[in-house]
Formats: C-alpha cells, sequence, structure tokens
C-alpha cells in the first residue's frame, strides 16, 4: 500500500471562501464541509451554492496519517479523508480523531488515537439497553455474554481539523459520548439533548498494525503512554486457560497427596522410651563417648522398613531449663548403611517482671528419605549438661506424609499464573485510572 | 476437545506443570522429600565402627 497524496489524487476541488485555494477533496457525494490547508479556514460548500466561512482553526498541527492516504486495516480498505484534534470540554484530555471512508462500501469509520492507544470505530448498526442510568456510575450494558461497563463521558471540543467532513464537526460540543468498554471492544453512545442516541463500536487496534497499514514510519507513530481503555491486558486470550488449568493442576496434586496416604499409608515403626544418664563404669565402645562428656549410647530396638520409604522420628524430652543433644544414626543391619541426624531440645522458662516465659521446645522431629527395605536399628549419642539423666521418648513412622512435597509443587505451580494475575492487575488499574467511573474512585 | 485446544496457548506452562506433577508423583512413591531431608551421612556409608562422642553443643 502506498501513500496517495490528497492534492495530486483527489477527483475534486472546492474553492476556498478566504484565499480561493483550491481545496482537494475525495467524498464528492457527502462531504459539506472542508478545512484549506493553505490558510485553516473551516467552510461549508454544498451543492452549487457558494462556499460560507464557518472559522478558521489556529496552528499548524500535523496528523500522523497523511490526509488521502488509502491504507488496510483488519483486511479492509479505508481512506482517509479527514482529521481532527479534540480535547474534553471540561478537561484537558487530547485526542486525535481520522475520518475513514471505506473504499468499498463508502462507509465512514474513524480511527481514534490517545496517548499512542488506537481504535477503530464503526457504526453499531443497532442501539444498545443500558442498565441504570447511562452516565452514570455503575451503568453497564450486557450484550450476548459481553458486560460493557461504563468508562468515560464527556462533550468534545474541536481544537484544529484538515480535510473534508459531511457534517458541522463544532456541532460536537453539544453532544454527550458516553464510552462502555468490555476490552478490547467499546460501546459508544453519542446523546443530543432529547434526540435519539446514535450507537459506535470501537475495536482496540495495536499501532503496529496501523502503521503497517498506512505505511507510516514506526518514528513518525506517537508513543504510546499508560494503558489505553480498550488495549487488552497482558495474556488476554490465554488467561482463562491458564486460570482454569493451574487450578485443575492444584487440585489434581491435592487429590494425589490424599491417594498417597491410602497407596503408603503411614505405620509405626517404633516406640521406645530412654534414659541419657551417663555410664557409671564406661566400657568398650562407650568408654570412648564418655571421656568427651556424652552420655551413655543408646541402641533401639530393630524395626522393619519397607522401602522406599521416607521416615519421621519424633524425639521428645521432659525438659526443665535444661538441654538435650541427641545425635541419631539409623543402621541397616544387612547392608550396614548408616543414615545420620542430629537434633537438639532446649526449654528455658522463668518468670521475669511478674510475666511468665518460655523459650525452646521439648520435641523435635526429623524425616530421612527414600530409605530402602531392610531390617534397621538406632544408635543414639545423647549428650546433656554434666552428662544429666533426662528421659527421651522416640518415634519412628514410616511412609510418613511428605506435605512439603505438595507445598513445593503448588508454589511451583502458582509462579506463572501469580505473576500474570498481578500484571493483569496492573494493567487493570492503570486502565481505570484514567476513568472517572474506576473501581479505585468509589467511596 | 475445546479446552485441550485453549491449553495451546500455554503449553510452555503445561509442560513445565505436568512434568512437575510427574516428579511429585515419583517423589510420592519413593518416599523423597523434594526439599531435602535430616540426612547428615549423604553418601550413605556403610562402616560399622562404633562414633565418637557428638560433645561439641554450646549454650548459654
Amino acid at each position: 500500500m502506498s501513500h496517495v497524496p490528497a492534492t495530486s489524487a483527489a477527483p475534486a476541488h472546492v474553492p476556498c471562501p478566504k484565499c480561493h485555494h483550491q481545496v482537494p477533496y475525495f467524498d464528492q457525494e457527502n462531504s459539506t464541509f472542508f478545512v484549506c490547508p493553505a490558510c485553516h479556514a473551516y467552510f461549508k460548500a454544498e451543492d452549487d451554492n457558494a462556499p460560507v466561512s464557518l472559522g478558521k482553526f489556529e496552528g499548524n498541527q500535523k496528523p500522523v496519517l497523511p490526509l488521502g492516504a488509502v491504507g488496510t486495516l483488519r483486511g479492509q480498505q479505508y481512506r482517509v479523508l479527514g482529521w481532527m484534534l479534540r480535547k474534553e470540554k471540561q478537561a484537558i484530555y487530547q485526542w486525535h480523531e481520522y475520518m475513514l471512508r471505506h473504499e468499498e462500501t463508502g462507509i465512514q469509520a474513524q480511527l481514534a488515537m490517545y496517548e499512542g492507544h488506537w481504535m477503530l470505530v464503526g457504526p453499531a448498526g443497532r442501539d444498545y439497553k443500558v442498565s441504570g442510568r447511562a452516565t452514570s456510575r455503575g451503568a453497564q450494558i450486557l450484550d450476548e455474554d459481553t458486560s460493557y461497563d461504563i468508562y468515560n463521558s464527556y462533550s468534545p471540543v474541536t481544537l484544529y481539523a484538515e480535510g473534508e467532513f459531511d457534517w458541522e464537526i463544532h456541532e460536537d460540543s453539544k453532544l454527550t459520548v458516553t464510552e462502555y468498554i468490555a476490552p478490547p471492544h467499546m460501546l459508544v453512545r453519542e446523546k443530543q439533548g432529547h434526540q435519539a442516541a446514535h450507537w459506535y463500536r470501537a475495536l482496540h487496534i495495536e499501532p503496529s498494525e496501523v502503521a503497517e497499514g498506512f505505511q507510516v514510519p514506526n518514528q513518525r507513530m506517537p508513543f504510546r503512554t499508560g494503558v489505553g481503555a480498550i488495549q487488552p491486558a497482558p495474556a488476554q486470550n490465554s488467561w482463562p486457560a491458564l486460570r482454569s488449568f493451574s487450578l485443575n493442576m492444584a487440585l489434581l496434586v491435592i487429590i494425589t497427596q490424599l491417594a498417597l496416604l491410602f497407596i503408603k499409608p503411614e505405620k509405626q515403626v517404633l516406640l521406645q522410651d530412654f534414659s541419657t544418664g551417663r555410664e557409671t563404669v564406661p566400657t568398650g565402645a562407650n568408654a570412648e563417648a564418655v571421656a568427651a562428656g556424652s552420655n551413655r549410647v543408646l541402641v533401639s530396638k530393630a524395626f522393619e522398613i519397607e522401602g522406599p520409604a521416607a521416615l519421621q522420628f519424633a524425639l521428645t524430652s521432659s525438659l526443665a531449663n535444661q538441654w538435650l543433644e541427641v545425635p541419631v544414626t539409623l543402621v541397616n543391619e544387612r547392608t550396614g548403611q548408616r543414615y545420620e541426624f542430629t537434633k537438639s531440645l532446649e526449654y528455658y522458662s522463668g518468670v521475669e517482671d511478674g510475666e511468665s516465659w518460655s523459650e525452646g521446645s521439648q520435641d523435635q522431629d526429623a524425616t530421612l528419605a527414600n530409605i530402602p527395605t531392610g531390617r534397621y536399628h538406632l544408635t543414639l549419642y545423647p549428650v546433656s549438661e554434666n552428662g544429666q539423666d533426662l528421659p527421651l521418648h522416640l518415634g519412628v513412622s514410616q511412609h510418613t506424609p511428605l506435605q512439603s512435597n505438595a507445598v513445593v509443587l503448588l508454589l511451583l505451580l502458582a509462579v506463572y499464573p501469580v505473576i500474570q494475575y498481578l500484571r493483569r492487575h496492573s494493567h487493570e488499574h492503570n486502565r481505570w485510572a484514567n476513568s472517572n467511573y474506576g473501581p479505585q474512585d468509589e467511596s | 476437545m475445546n479446552y485441550l485446544r485453549s491449553l495451546l496457548s500455554i503449553r510452555y506452562y503445561v509442560l513445565v506443570a505436568l512434568f512437575a506433577y510427574g516428579v511429585f508423583v515419583w517423589a510420592g512413591l519413593q518416599g523423597r522429600r523434594l526439599l531435602g531431608d535430616d540426612n547428615e551421612n549423604p553418601e550413605g556409608a556403610r562402616t560399622s565402627t562404633a562414633r565418637s562422642g557428638h560433645a561439641r553443643f554450646y549454650h548459654k
């Protein structure tokens, strides 16, 4: 697609009533209002009547899309007939509106651009019913399964224009334009006084589509800032699938974890009480331990493990301002393979300034994973202050439920959906920050 | 069918999730803890000699 300069390819011309410049135009059937490119005079020229001056636009703004250019958007060919720089009557927001004519049907459309965000607007071809007051907070339109929420309501003022138009553009300041959004779509309601409302439908267009469709160099495209009114949120298309799949996976993990409780039920394999006192007469291997300040070496009863299994060890002692360190060795009686862990129990309590306090714990847990089938016993090398004789209760169970595995997987599965959720939440927050009807304005 | 088709848009996440789920099931059946366990003798030494005391506890 190439540019079609308005001045050379325009099929018709109309004289400017101010400077008599021959103003080129394309839509001979409908265009009746023109802006002279030479002196910026705004005038009306209808049928064979002499052109009538209606005023003049100040300044010399440049459009992004050249007048007369033909471009392709969503597979449809449009020609740029005119453009306007507009603002809200009661606010400072300014935007561009490019009037387009469908090259085959002649139907007029519009490209609106605000802060680098583009949307293609065309006649809706039908009316919509607004629930609630059309211009008030909470107004909504339900169209099939889509709900459109009110986003903005304003009256447009034209600051500058070029090209040809089929209506008096200054008359638009009498309109109340109300926008309802369901990204990437928007419904626009234009209403003047008690007259029937006119409805338009808008669609978000990426700037790259406009640049490519109208062959505009990227450096000429306005820089996009913030979030557009109907700019799709990140992962707009994949979010429903991501949400349902991740929830299904979370459910599957929980069911699997419960199923593992039945497939490999937890079973107590050892429950034994010990006393950690010091040997009166050190003998054999115990002598070395006693010499190092340890208590007597304790050996448990033998027990069978049906592996591969995770073993859970529960150590409990009655401590009163005491500590007890318990190195434990699990020994496979057939292969001699050893597994070791050390747990420290300490418990202190007292009363200070009339308030009771305590710290530490009288029990500790440990886990040994992937223990093969076999016959095992435990060797304990307890150490207490001055070799104190303390009670030690030890329980061992096999196939302990590894809840941490499920927690790790659930956290892992949540990472990507949570990131996408936060991105979408931030996007929506920024979108509604530009609206007077956003949820953050509710009080 | 539509559901499966919708997953195409998140296929890499689906693959990673299914792989992670497979690891989870395998770890559950093998009695393995994904975060590691308390074993301080990961080499699984097969010595049967009596160990020396652990008199290295410090306290206030």
